[in-house]
């Protein structure tokens, strides 16, 4: 039996065709792929200053790059992957996938919606053009601890716009948060309770909370930094009673549930496309909500765990507190080794994408929990170990798992599929390359290598290590470029695709490739997470089937 | 080769106090690797005993959703690794951190943009580093010296690889650590805090000797003394 949705109005387009079209759009899937286009330009720009770093890096005493020059280009890449691409990637999707995975029609505040995606790209632009002013770029490091960023030690109107950049990419950030959980809350199809919810939608309603908590302190940090440099404030100026340590506090308070809301949308991701590929339903949903709760619940009180080596903070607390975040995520790790136990896998682009995830992301883990340990990390602390470490979480986590979702949502976006054989040959390229890349940043590391600095000796033994990092990045390259000819190639050949070429479970397949202006014309009966896959296999010889969720007792109230 | 091959790469700790981090490094290997190991197994162990194989037909694998007792097994496993991690960590730090109520020395260290100053207040000794020039921080060995550590501008930090220690000097907070140094040796030692333009060359060396040959170079600077540049040995 399907249900049938109001009949969408009669069709008025609210959207005009062309340039003015897109400027003036409102529509949840047009700003998905403004979000997503930008995100990738981002993506390109702060991949080519890596290749700049890297060059600079390859070998000791070169001098490919002056130290003004790589304090901007290293400032740069570390806020453009951070602020500019990782973070509203996911947001991005969200716009496209949130509305269609929960059966409604666009976003709680279309017009909303359009405004947080201009403050991100304005943002973003408002930083680039920054290398044309006088003093070039913001060289502060993405971090900016003051009193370095305060007037005195970075004029310049470099510095300002980048304040002035993040303060609009937030302000865009808090908006889309306040929209999607009020999509989520208010906007839901009938039937989809909260515990059939899929989980990247969970995790995108969870990540959501963690932009509202995080983004405000940043914000806040920010505009005292704007004071202290124009109007003769002193927050952060310790002569005058203010405190540097402040700075970090509220910098990390902000930076350190940011790592998840750069985390948890990309679990979404894999957790939604390993049981396709498994052909099976993921194992342990409970499980896993209740994990991402606990992660974005315990990753507000771990903020000082940034701040081991300053002196002035309860180490062992921040420790304890940082360790605990190992127990949620290895439950992660639990749910997708589950899933695909005893399945029946195969391993099309987004499920190679989603194991390589696996792979890299357990190294981040396991050094993270390393680091979390306060002594440890009197050692660590800024060295190339973090630099490593953090790499394997954001580059190996999160960007193999948003590649995942590239692949597995590029034909219901477009309507045709990806090339299957140049996406492959691009993840090997990626994966081999990643590793070897920031795998040898871990042995620098422990050689005692330092981040941020912009040439090294021959005698410090660094030499071989980074060269292998530069000809790994170079690999690295070649897997990025590949997936732009495969974009290219794929979108010459238009192969078609389909409505669900995966025999996935969620609403988003329910409807056309790519979907119409208001999203479905018919849906499914929601009786579990995965509601397209109980009516396309509603016919199947009944199965060992375990009832849905523990926690939705039978009457599936919310 | 052998050696970093136990040491997991890290050095096996100059000082007192490294020697106790680096011992709790190897602590937290020995988690670490049994984790990697069945997590890494069981990904591998998934993707190639349960893929599809040809003739494997289209018929679903079975559509198990929960299994409790597994699940609550997977957490209160980790819940104890974690405790038992954590007091590991808590009595390495203690350790770590412990002040000496009567160091043999005490030496103030100022960060400055981009060099150091290494003040020794009870003798009356000041050592600052100029551009091409190292400033060398000269202790005894095998005693305890206390570092007061201050920055004059902004936040710079205090890092010397070969002891596996740093401490942030910050503007407006007096940061206090001991350092005991069994055995003499120059160690080279770096701000490892990004501070600016020439943070690439904010350098510095740390020299222990034995406790005789501390008080001739104390002598020594005493008598070159009077310009407060002081030199460096």
């Amino acid at each position: 039996m399907s249900t049938t949705v109001a009949a969408p109005p009669a069709e008025h387009p609210r959207t005009r065709p062309g340039l003015i079209g897109w400027l003036t759009t409102t529509n949840h899937k047009e700003i998905g792929w403004l979000y997503l286009g930008a995100t990738f330009v981002f993506f390109l720009a702060g991949g080519f200053l890596a290749l700049l770093i890297r060059i600079q890096l390859s070998r000791p005493d070169m001098s490919f790059l002056s130290r003004q020059e790589y304090n901007q280009i290293f400032t740069i890449h570390g806020t453009t992957m951070v602020f500019l691409v990782i973070a509203p990637i996911g947001l991005g999707f969200a716009n496209y996938f949130v509305p269609l995975q929960i059966g409604a029609p666009d976003m709680a505040f279309p017009r909303l919606n359009a405004l947080s995606v201009w403050l991100f790209i304005g943002g973003g632009l408002t930083i680039y053009s920054s290398f044309l002013s006088s003093h070039g770029a913001a060289s502060a490091g993405w971090t900016f601890y003051a009193p370095l960023s305060d007037s005195q030690f970075s004029p310049g109107a470099g510095t300002d716009m980048w304040i002035m950049g993040i303060l609009c990419v937030s302000t865009g950030s808090i908006l889309t948060a306040v929209n999607l959980m009020a999509t989520v809350f208010m906007l839901r199809a009938p039937g989809m309770t909260m515990w059939r919810l899929p989980l990247f939608t969970w995790n995108m309603l969870i990540t959501s909370l963690l932009i509202l908590v995080a983004f405000p302190p940043l914000a806040a940090a920010l505009a005292m930094l704007f004071i202290d440099r124009h109007f003769g404030g002193h927050f952060y100026n310790p002569a005058f009673g203010g405190s540097a340590v402040l700075y970090q506090n509220l910098f990390w308070f902000f930076g350190h549930p940011e790592v998840y809301i750069m985390v948890l949308p990309f679990f979404g991701i894999v957790t939604d496309v390993i049981p396709v590929f498994s052909r099976k339903p993921i194992f342990g949903y409970a499980g896993f909500v209740l994990a991402s709760m606990s992660i974005a619940g315990l990753s507000m009180a771990v903020w000082a765990h940034h701040m081991f080596t300053t002196g002035v903070v309860d180490n062992p607390f921040f420790s304890g507190m940082s360790f605990l975040i190992a127990v949620p995520t290895g439950i992660k790790f639990f749910n997708w080794i589950g899933t695909m136990w005893r399945g029946k896998l195969t391993f099309e682009t987004p499920m190679l994408w989603c194991i390589g995830f696996l792979l890299n992301f357990l190294i981040g883990g396991i050094t993270g929990v390393m680091l979390a340990s306060a002594p440890i990390d009197y050692n660590m602390n800024n060295t190339y170990f973090v630099v490593a470490h953090m790499h394997y979480v954001l580059g190996g986590g999160s960007l193999f798992a948003i590649f995942a979702g590239i692949y597995y949502w590029f034909p219901k976006m477009t309507g045709f599929r990806l090339s299957e054989r140049i996406g492959k040959l691009g993840f090997w390229f990626t994966f081999i390359g990643f590793n070897l890349t920031f795998w040898p940043l871990f042995v620098v590391g422990l050689r005692g290598m330092p981040r941020r600095i912009q040439t090294y000796s021959p005698n410090a033994g660094w030499s071989g290590p980074n060269l292998l990092a530069s000809i790994g990045f170079g690999v690295l390259f070649i897997g990025v470029i590949l997936f732009v000819v495969n974009l290219i190639v794929s979108i010459r050949t238009r192969e078609p695709a389909g409505d669900n070429p995966w025999d996935a479970g969620t609403l988003e397949w329910a409807t056309s490739s790519p979907p119409p202006e208001h999203n479905f014309t018919w849906l499914p009966p929601i009786r579990s997470e995965r509601p397209v896959f109980d009516w396309n296999h509603r016919d199947d010889p009944p199965q060992a089937q375990q009832a849905p969720a523990p926690v939705s007792p039978g009457t599936g109230g919310t | 080769m052998t050696l970093t091959a136990c040491n997991f790469g890290a050095p096996p700790g100059a000082s007192t106090q490294g020697k106790t981090i680096a011992d709790l490094y190897h602590v937290l290997w020995y988690f670490a690797i049994p984790v990697g190991v069945i997590v890494y197994g069981l990904i591998l162990w998934s993707i190639f005993r349960y893929r599809k194989r040809p003739g494997d037909g289209e018929s679903l694998p079975k559509q198990t959703r929960y299994a409790a007792k597994l699940e609550v097994t997977y957490t209160i496993i980790p819940i104890l690794m974690v405790v038992a991690i954590f007091g590991f960590t808590y009595h390495a730090e203690q350790k770590v951190d412990h002040l000496a109520p009567n160091p043999a020395l005490t030496v103030e260290v100022d960060a400055f943009q981009w060099q150091w100053r290494f003040t020794y207040p009870a003798q009356g000794i000041t050592v600052v580093g100029t551009p091409g020039h190292i400033p060398t921080l000269v202790l005894p060995a095998g005693e305890t010296t206390q570092i007061v550590l201050r920055s004059e501008d902004v936040v710079h930090a205090f890092y010397v690889p070969a002891f596996l220690f740093q401490r942030q000097a910050i503007p407006g907070v007096v940061n206090r650590f001991d350092l005991t140094v069994p055995s003499p040796g120059v160690w080279p030692g770096v701000c490892s805090l990004y501070c600016g333009l020439d943070h690439t060359s904010m350098d510095f060396t740390v020299r222990a000797v034995d406790p005789a040959e501390f008080q001739n170079w104390v002598t020594g600077e005493r008598a070159d003394a009077g310009s407060i540049g002081g030199t460096s040995p």
